[in-house]
């Protein structure tokens, strides 16, 4: 069965993204290589992880960020979730 | 079926790498311990198939403070792989669920000398709202 998007993006953009995906495979070490062909668990990962980046640009560093900023501090982050100030509420 | 020690370990390796956190070798040791005992603890949770991907995800938030800033991505990506590659689903969350999830994880995180003082049953019943939330966004 073939999916058609409710919204396509416009194809350029689809490529650009199939581009930068292509690259930062490119850019896997050899040791990360050797295991994205042999562990499909792995590959499946990475994969998925790059297309949500490409999809969502900077999502994955705004939760680093997010979770540097806490520090660890679990109950501050409890905290600012049940009151609406966490980065997630926003 | 679970993932395997060397799956998790490289992806988190990956992603940290991918994202430009270093590590500095104790923290690593750190984060394979604590990904070793986050698929223990799963291991013993899960009672079906359809339950490994939550109770991968509980183990891992049990870790947070090993895995450093990337444990709610990395947590988040790996709850998604397995439930599209072991089971062929994938989990639906909105923004409401996002923080419902996070705050079921943040939970975890800060009950973790609880959980490792409980007997099995007190273990299921810690586990059961981040397993029946995560079954509620199945699809």
């Amino acid at each position: 069965m073939t999916m058609v998007a409710a919204h396509p993006l416009p194809i350029s953009d689809e490529a650009a993204k199939r581009a930068w995906i292509e690259q930062q495979l490119a850019e896997l070490t050899a040791e990360e290589r050797q295991v994205y062909e042999s562990d499909a668990g792995f590959r499946s990962f990475v994969d998925l992880a790059l297309a949500d980046e490409a999809a969502n640009p900077g999502k994955a560093a705004r939760s680093i960020a997010e979770c540097q900023a806490y520090g660890g501090d679990v109950e501050r982050e409890l905290e600012d979730l049940a009151t609406g100030r966490h980065p997630l509420c926003r | 079926m679970l993932p395997s020690h060397g799956e998790l370990l490289e992806g988190f390796a990956w992603h940290c790498r991918a994202h430009r956190v270093d590590m500095t070798d104790r923290q690593r040791e750190g984060a394979e311990i604590a990904i070793l005992g986050a698929r223990r603890v799963a291991g013993t949770l899960a009672t079906d198939p359809t339950s490994i991907p939550a109770a991968v995800l509980f183990g891992l938030s049990l870790h947070a403070r090993e895995l450093g800033p990337t444990w709610r991505g990395f947590g988040l990506l790996v709850l998604q792989n397995l439930t599209a590659r072991t089971l062929g689903s994938s989990i639906e969350l909105d923004d409401a669920a996002a923080i419902e999830l996070h705050r079921l994880r943040l939970l975890a995180a800060r009950d973790r000398e609880a959980f490792e003082r409980a007997s099995d049953g007190e273990r299921r019943a810690m586990f059961e709202p981040m397993r029946a939330f995560v079954a509620s966004r199945m699809r």
